[in-house]
């Protein structure tokens, strides 16, 4: 793999050597209702969206759910992607997270104890946290740019985004002023984005 | 928009707020083309976190989906430019059908409250059920209700046209009501008809008239059923003739 195609998900690496479509080209397809390129589409995003699912969901049975229901939501919204206004990746992904988020969401709902459980193990539980990150990391930009955030920056970040946590826990776990929460969050994401080249 | 809105860009793609807080969050970059950029640029630079987390599913996954997709039928392009236009204007990349559950004491809270309640379906589009169409149909239909003081009333709706359809349900009553409103007028020779669609065809659930507003019971319906509208010649069709102007989906 070089390195211009390492930030690419496994499936990308061919699309990107042109020989086959892209999965924004799929998408369109599978929007006129064709299964398979719905099949090829799958290949290209069922990883990254299995794995961000995992992280967020953790059991492993519930993740395969989830991230049935967001590849057939994939499927059944098809139409709804605009090339034009970003990724096919982005655009599966965000689906993604918000289903994982719902799902662990809807789970959490009835207690706080989790949470305060959560808050009395948070440091062990970060160091866990960064080292997955650190050794699953498929490209060196990534980790890269997330080793150029701030602590605070990068904990919330990967509180928020890896574990689907809102920013008013992010805030209590980290013992940390909700403003202040809000404004990592959002400086970390532009560190990152300059640091990844993203542009919309 | 205050300083303090625009501070939860962050926290809204991570998908770490509140939903009251999404919802302000959204009309606030309806009007902040700014936010709506840095929201496109922060889900690219999300994708790529999770995208280095990447496992490969048990092989019998794609099986199941296959199964899936294979009774799953599409939202269409025409459907969502009338249904999703204002919506879809690509400033959200969002779901376009969400369900909700509320309680029937909410559901009386609202009618007390005396005012407009917005719902978000999904893709940001609302729901408007305004206390006049609930208490109307409150106090002239007996199964309405009877659903607001079922345990498990849910809701769930579709809008088209500045029109709306809202399914008032109860699984443990395997009941529902269908309340249309301000559906936009058709010809003398058309009307409404409501649909379940389910793998084996569509079921007819009856007649919504010929705009405006109407209630239709309706007995049997099960839960996680997909609800759609169409317009039919009057009398209405054993089949629809033409494509839903609206669909959803009722709570599972």
């Amino acid at each position: 793999m070089d390195d211009s195609v390492r930030a690419l998900p496994r499936g990308h690496v061919a699309a990107a050597a042109g020989v086959a479509p892209t999965a924004e080209e799929l998408l369109v397809t599978v929007a006129s209702g064709d299964p398979q390129a719905f099949d090829r589409l799958y290949e290209l995003v069922v990883a990254p969206i299995f794995g961000l699912v995992r992280r967020i969901v953790r059991d492993r049975a519930q993740s395969e759910e989830v991230t049935q229901e967001i590849m057939v939501e994939l499927w059944r919204t098809a139409a709804r992607f605009d090339p034009a206004r970003g990724s096919a990746l982005s655009w599966a992904m965000t689906l993604a997270h918000r289903r994982a988020v719902d799902r662990v969401r809807s789970a959490q709902a009835s207690t706080d104890r989790e949470l305060r459980v959560a808050a009395m193990s948070h440091d062990r539980e970060f160091d866990v946290v960064a080292e997955e990150v650190a050794t699953r990391l498929e490209t060196e930009q990534v980790r890269r740019c997330l080793s150029e955030l701030t602590r605070l920056q990068r904990e919330a970040i990967e509180l928020a985004y890896y574990q689907g946590k809102t920013y008013r826990e992010v805030a209590e776990l980290l013992h940390t002023p909700l403003g202040t929460i809000k404004t990592r969050l959002r400086d970390g994401l532009i560190r990152l984005r300059d640091c990844m080249g993203v542009t919309a | 928009m205050n300083a303090d809105v625009h501070a939860l860009t962050g926290a809204y793609v991570l998908d770490a707020i509140e939903d009251d807080e999404r919802a302000d969050y959204e009309r606030h970059i309806e009007e902040c083309a700014e936010c709506a950029r840095e929201v496109a640029e922060f889900r690219a630079t999300a994708a790529r976190l999770g995208a280095v987390a990447a496992i490969s599913p048990p092989t019998q996954l794609h099986d199941r989906v296959r199964h899936e997709v294979a009774r799953t039928r599409q939202d269409s392009p025409g459907r969502l430019r009338l249904v999703g236009a204002a919506a879809d204007s690509g400033r959200r990349i969002r779901y376009r059908r969400r369900m909700w559950t509320v309680s029937a004491a909410a559901v009386v809270a609202f009618l007390a409250a005396g005012v407009s309640v917005g719902f978000a379906i999904n893709a940001g589009h609302q729901l408007d059920i305004t206390q006049h169409a609930l208490s109307q149909a409150h106090a002239s239909d007996a199964p309405i209700s009877r659903l607001l003081a079922a345990p498990d009333v849910r809701m769930a709706g579709g809008s088209a046209n500045g029109g709306s359809v809202t399914l008032l349900s109860s699984p443990s009553l395997h009941q529902g009501v269908l309340l249309a409103q301000n559906l936009p007028a058709q010809p003398h020779d058309r009307n409404y008809q409501a649909w379940t669609i389910t793998p084996a065809g569509f079921r007819s659930l009856g007649l919504l008239g010929g705009g405006g507003s109407a209630t239709l019971s309706v007995p049997d319906l099960g839960t996680g059923e997909d609800i759609g509208v169409t317009v039919e010649p009057a009398g209405g069709s054993s089949q629809p003739t033409t494509a839903p102007i609206m669909d959803f989906r009722t709570a599972g």
